[in-house]
């Protein structure tokens, strides 16, 4: 009898601890969650603060110095034709460095509003490039931080990036439309396709993590007819 | 002297300010009357020589160009402005147009660029880059009230496969799309018209004669 009493006392005993433990160990699991977030915030903050920074050096102080030398150089000897290939070439270095700069950080990006950011950046690319881009917004926008925005914008132009350097595309349309409860992106090209072996590449990869980071879903369709990305991103509450 | 117009340099770049120098040296138009290092020099400097012209650095320490512009444009109205900027950006140059610029230029200007750009100014005319017109309408779909609408080509596509009666399955086999973005284009189409059933979409189309 007293054997069975000590049994059950101890298995209670055992019980208690074990839900003890059990609890404990949701707690750390869900500390550990919220450990992760704040850290890839962090993470991300600290590498979008560096690329701000980078940007800034490679415009101002290098793009200034080469505009510097053309200056001065202009004035050397007028009609000098080996000059004026020097000069030619620092007008090349000088675009070579704005494109960098701005790939890494639009100018002016915390005051100036996503779309407008967008529409300015498919303007250029229109006026250069093989691709003819169709950019749409439609709904209201300013419904995310400018964090959250800079993630849209990297997201965006990695989808623009992929269309440029792999799809063979002549024609591409990039839409957002601001729903009530989110953001829809949508990336068309009538290009030949995701090659198989380009399918986890490092552009789609940061794509999905960006996107992940801001919780939204992706859905990729592609055939030799085309690639179709369509991205959702709620809208934090 | 007297003739010659005068002209402000506000720039934080040396190399930049002598290349100026150099340019304008003894020239029988311009001349330097001076240079400013920051915002705040340069506003100490124009209330003294009341310039005709002042050729202002947008990236600059203290006060940067774009409020520095603004302070001119409020206390010396009659004193032309010309924007000097590493930024082709349109938003930026936009910026500067909104905040009372009379002119633009990237600093990889030519010299005959400049002394042309500071002479129209000058004489009052605004010198801003030129732009390419960015706008252009749908190929196939002259619609206006489409255009207007914002609906894209593709969307057009299928807004007239669906008054053809088609199913979702078979205009995303006519098109090569997946069934999902079949259906997205649908939602999207009736987001943009503000429509919010089949039925009103059919209507919508009908009555549009698309």
């Amino acid at each position: 009898m007293g054997v069975v009493f000590e049994t059950v006392v101890i298995s209670f005993g055992i019980l208690y601890r074990y839900n003890l433990f059990k609890r404990e160990k949701e707690r750390l699991a869900f500390e550990l969650e919220i450990n992760k977030t704040q850290t890839t915030l962090q993470l991300i903050a600290t590498q979008e603060a560096e690329r701000k920074r980078i940007a800034e050096d490679l415009h101002d102080a290098l793009g200034g110095n080469l505009a510097s030398i053309k200056m001065n150089i202009q004035n050397m000897a007028p009609g000098n034709t080996q000059l004026s290939t020097v000069v030619g070439l620092l007008d090349k270095a000088s675009e070579d460095v704005r494109s960098i700069s701005h790939n890494l950080m639009p100018p002016e990006f915390s005051e100036t509003n996503l779309k407008d950011l967008l529409a300015n950046y498919y303007n250029q690319l229109n006026n250069r490039g093989s691709v003819r881009f169709n950019f749409h917004t439609s709904g209201i926008d300013r419904r995310f931080n400018k964090i959250d925005e800079l993630m849209i914008y990297r997201i965006v132009s990695e989808l623009t990036n992929n269309i440029l350097k792999h799809s063979h595309a002549t024609e591409a349309t990039i839409q957002l439309i601001y729903y009530e409860e989110y953001l829809e992106i949508m990336a068309e090209d009538n290009g030949v396709g995701i090659a198989p072996q380009i399918s986890d590449g490092i552009g789609l990869k940061n794509i999905q993590s960006r996107v992940n980071y801001l919780g939204g879903k992706i859905n990729i369709h592609s055939n030799s007819f085309g690639t179709t990305i369509i991205a959702m991103v709620n809208y934090k509450k | 002297m007297g003739e010659k117009i005068q002209l402000v340099i506000a720039d934080d770049h040396k190399l930049f300010i002598e290349g100026l120098q150099s340019i304008l040296d003894n020239h029988p138009e311009v001349e330097i009357a001076d240079i400013a290092e920051n915002g705040k020099e340069l506003l100490e400097i124009v209330r003294k020589k009341k310039p005709d012209v002042v050729l202002l650095d947008i990236n600059m320490p203290v006060i940067n160009g774009l409020e520095a512009l603004k302070y001119l444009k409020r206390e010396f109205g009659q004193i032309k402005v010309i924007m000097l900027s590493t930024y082709n950006e349109e938003h930026v140059v936009e910026k500067a147009k909104a905040q009372g610029a009379n002119g633009y230029l990237l600093k990889n200007v030519n010299k005959a660029d400049l002394i042309q750009t500071i002479n129209l100014v000058h004489l009052g005319q605004s010198c801003f880059p030129y732009r390419l017109p960015a706008k252009q309408g749908l190929p196939g779909i002259s619609d206006g009230f489409l255009e207007q609408s914002n609906i894209t080509k593709r969307e057009g596509e299928i807004l007239q496969l669906i008054k053809t009666g088609l199913t979702n399955q078979q205009m995303s086999e006519q098109l090569h799309l997946s069934i999902y973005t079949v259906e997205t284009h649908r939602k999207n189409i009736m987001q943009k018209l503000k429509l919010r059933n089949p039925a009103e979409l059919m209507k919508f189309i009908i009555s549009n004669n698309l």
